[in-house]
């Protein structure tokens, strides 16, 4: 496999892989080097890729678990830094609001267990079908299903409660 | 679409049995302008999904630099090369002290002959001195 090869099959999901680290890292540098990792590591080991029907699936994988590592070790301990990444809203009222509504979110999710925190990124922000996600995931279909509902109501139910301020 | 059905969808979509097209009619519905007020709370999560799924990876990535893989039979042969070049440097320094040896003890041998050469003429030329002496001594004899 030459370098051409390689870069047609993990480019188009720099991306994806960026935005599935970002969940996990927050910060974007860090999220950036993740994927700059995973994208050497792949590169390291691409003859093992033909060996994989899906590709893309490997590299969530393992970006997931490269993200993972990264936590667990000392290193990110002093890595959380603020989540400021959204600026592209004209009306200054709407976009403050929007941007305390969406790191609120990504705050929310942080409190998930990381299966239904990847489950949940990968079907509601990446918009991936319940197979592609099982492949990520090394899990059942069915499994996926009952992640991701318990993701969403769990999301749901912090919303609400931030929403009406602590009543109910 | 009206509230009822948009809340309907909300409660498939909580279960986690939503499609693909049904989650897109969901999202285009929430951030659209016509929310109904009472579903009004859920607006930020599809937004925040939105937003999340514009983020973009700025930098670029690299993988030439890295990627320089030297198979093993290269490294071998950079190491025969490395070492044969250090035994045959070691080889020729040996060889070419033995040379400068060999003539440095001839010149020593020469010069060695030639300081001889050169005592002996002196000692030739301190014996013809003594004479002086002698006349020395004879002259002192009659010039008192």
């Amino acid at each position: 496999m030459n370098q051409k090869e390689f870069l047609d099959i993990v480019l188009p999901i720099k991306n994806n892989l960026y935005r599935l680290a970002r969940r996990f890292l927050i910060s974007s540098d860090e999220a950036e080097d993740a994927v700059q990792e995973v994208f050497l590591k792949l590169w390291k080991n691409k003859e093992a890729i033909k060996k994989y029907r899906t590709p893309e699936a490997f590299a969530y994988t393992m970006t997931k678990n490269y993200c993972l590592d990264r936590l667990k070790s000392k290193q990110a301990s002093n890595l959380k830094i603020v989540h400021t990444n959204f600026e592209n809203r004209t009306d200054l009222e709407k976009h403050i609001e929007a941007k305390d509504g969406v790191s609120l979110l990504f705050k929310l999710m942080e409190t998930l267990p990381e299966q239904q925190k990847v489950i949940l990124h990968l079907r509601d922000v990446e918009q991936l079908s319940f197979s592609e996600i099982a492949k990520i995931t090394n899990t059942s279909q069915a499994n996926v299903r009952v992640s991701l509902s318990r993701a969403r109501k769990k999301i749901k139910d912090l919303l609400l409660i931030q929403y009406n301020y602590g009543v109910q | 679409m009206e509230y009822s059905k948009i809340k309907d969808l909300l409660g498939v979509y909580f279960n986690g049995e939503t499609t693909l097209e049904q989650e897109k009619s969901l999202r285009v519905y929430f951030n659209s302008n016509q929310v109904d007020p009472r579903l009004k709370p859920y607006v930020v999560l599809f937004d925040a999904y939105n937003k999340a799924g514009q983020e973009v990876l700025e930098g670029s990535l690299i993988l030439a630099k890295k990627n320089r893989v030297f198979h093993p039979w290269t490294t071998r042969a950079a190491a025969l090369v490395i070492s044969g070049v250090a035994v045959s440097a070691f080889m020729y320094s040996a060889t070419i002290k033995a040379a400068q040896e060999k003539e440095a003890l001839t010149a020593f041998k020469e010069s060695k002959e030639l300081m001889y050469l050169m005592v002996n003429q002196l000692n030739k030329g301190t014996k013809t001195l003594s004479l002086v002496d002698q006349f020395q001594v004879h002259k002192n004899k009659y010039l008192k």
